[in-house]
């Protein structure tokens, strides 16, 4: 019986052991326990003790307060993520002071909010402040669709002409490009 | 250079323009203006032409994206309100979502050859609809074909299995108010993509026992005496079901791939026929209908359908994560996405 020529043998074993696998795709890494953070760029309408809206732009940041958890199931991983976040909010635009004219203005949150599952995204207290004159105070934050935030409360300290009700309504680009 | 990424949206999640560059106002004025109309005594059916489609039998591309004559209905942009967590510097896949999935998986096939990155390969991370697209475009292509563009594909809500959410879409119609129901059951039943959308499992039920194939979704009969249901159509939500099983295997080589779905929310299983029909419009979801799932992709019936092959590619959440809709605008989903992108 004739032998094989041992190029041919060598290119038959390279063949049958490199033949690729039908199925080799790459799984996915293994999911972290870790804080969940998100960014959103808004546009923040306030409104500080006076009907007159102050527009503004900035953008939030949110951060959990504790991680993800990850329970794995049937082989599956399961990731429960976390519920309240840390939340801040900055902005900078212009307000109409007493002469109707427009001045800088910077604005600000901080607080805490509550994940839910409901259309109403989150909920939680703030502390919200403005610049010039200035003036800071406690508010009471919803979130809606994670698009929209509503904030109203008191500011109860600062330079008199701040002091009072306080509202202010922030949009993400997204709203406005549905609405535009 | 590094790998570019590309996020595909679902249904709805991009607008769409007509060939002249205005704005359909899909959805927000588009409800808006219905209501006006209603208002003003003005019928839907401007609507019904502008937003109908025609197709010809065996052609994945539209014959007319819309029945008003001169005009045609293109995409335009993608809806950020719905993935403001999927970051800009991410391309945007802008697609027809009314089309045959064929016809729109190749546009995208085309696409990631066309704009496909120097020394580098696509991060693909589809949506809804958008997930199916990624499927079906890895097999329009010989194996192996698909990890030459693809580096990395993450499906989100991707409904493998299909949704009864599609089926109840055709008999509801309400997507722009119960006022003009009936005009939208007539344009949504020129659309393609929701046929193809159909539920894999026997989703009809009657007398609460699965009712026979015959009743089912995909046959015509199940559908009497709903007008506007085309076989052709059904036809081709059996052909993708087809293209659909065993999805990954399009995806082999050096892909990651990532499955992600929600399973905190009822989510519809079955479709009971009331007095010998399909109701319509279609109620709200009993318990004993529905299953867990995002409220659109049911996660077991996903994961039957799957099989045995898809479970090590799974990742599943729980809690408070966002609906279907939402998804990539939760913070946690997110944040999921962007840890998988391969750079």
């Amino acid at each position: 019986m004739r032998r094989l020529p041992s190029s041919l043998r060598l290119l038959l074993v390279a063949l049958l052991t490199s033949a690729p696998a039908a199925r080799a795709q790459v799984p996915p890494p293994t999911p972290p326990q870790e804080r969940v953070s998100r960014v959103l760029p808004v546009v923040v309408l306030a409104f500080v003790d006076t009907w007159k809206p102050s527009p503004n732009a900035g953008a939030l940041y949110q951060l959990s307060l504790g991680k993800s958890r990850v329970v794995v199931e049937e082989g599956i991983p399961v990731t429960h993520g976390p519920t309240v976040y840390l939340h801040l909010l900055a902005a900078g635009g212009v307000f109409r002071d007493e002469g109707d004219r427009w001045r800088p203005r910077a604005f600000g949150e901080v607080g805490v909010v509550r994940r839910t599952n409901r259309m109403v995204t989150a909920w939680g207290a703030v502390a919200h402040g403005v610049t010039d004159p200035w003036g800071i105070g406690p508010a009471a934050r919803v979130e809606l669709l994670d698009n929209l935030g509503l904030a109203a409360g008191w500011t109860v300290a600062g330079d008199s002409r701040s002091r009072g009700p306080f509202v202010s309504v922030d949009v993400s680009p997204g709203v406005i490009q549905l609405l535009l | 250079m590094p790998n570019s990424s590309l996020l595909i949206p679902g249904t709805g999640g991009v607008t769409l323009q007509d060939n002249r560059g205005r704005d359909l106002g899909y959805p927000v004025h588009m409800r808006l203006g219905v209501a006006v109309d209603a208002l003003l005594g003005i019928g839907p059916e401007r609507l019904v032409e502008l937003l109908s489609m025609e197709h010809r039998p065996g052609q994945w591309a539209p014959v007319r994206t819309t029945l008003v004559p001169g005009l045609s209905v293109l995409p335009h942009q993608a809806i950020e309100a719905a993935y403001n967590q999927v970051p800009a510097s991410f391309n945007r896949f802008l697609y027809d979502w009314r089309c045959d999935l064929r016809y729109s998986a190749g546009q995208l096939l085309d696409f990631l050859r066309e704009r496909r990155p120097a020394n580098g390969r696509w991060n693909l991370v589809g949506h809804s609809q958008g997930g199916l697209l990624i499927v079906l475009a890895s097999k329009l292509l010989p194996p192996g074909g698909f990890a030459e563009l693809v580096a990395s594909a993450t499906l989100v809500g991707a409904p493998l299995a299909g949704t009864l959410n599609a089926a109840v879409a055709l008999l509801n119609g309400d997507q722009m108010g119960v006022a003009v129901s009936g005009a939208f059951r007539r344009i949504l039943r020129t659309w393609p993509a929701l046929y193809q959308m159909f539920p894999a499992w026997r989703a009809v039920v009657e007398n609460g026992v699965v009712a026979p194939p015959l009743l089912q979704l995909t046959s015509p009969e199940g559908w009497i005496p709903h007008p506007g249901i085309e076989p052709d159509f059904l036809g081709r939500a059996l052909e993708v079901r087809d293209l659909l099983r065993d999805p990954l295997a399009g995806l082999a080589g050096d892909v990651q791939v990532a499955v992600l779905m929600a399973r905190n929310r009822p989510t519809r299983l079955f479709l009971p026929r009331i007095a010998g029909a399909l109701p319509s419009p279609v109620g709200p979801i009993l318990p004993r209908d529905a299953t867990p799932g995002d409220t659109l992709v049911p996660t077991e019936e996903t994961l039957r359908w799957g099989g045995s092959a898809l479970r090590p590619f799974v990742q599943l959440f729980d809690g408070t994560v966002r609906e279907h809709s939402f998804l990539l605008a939760d913070p946690l989903v997110g944040q999921r996405v962007r840890f998988l992108v391969r750079p």
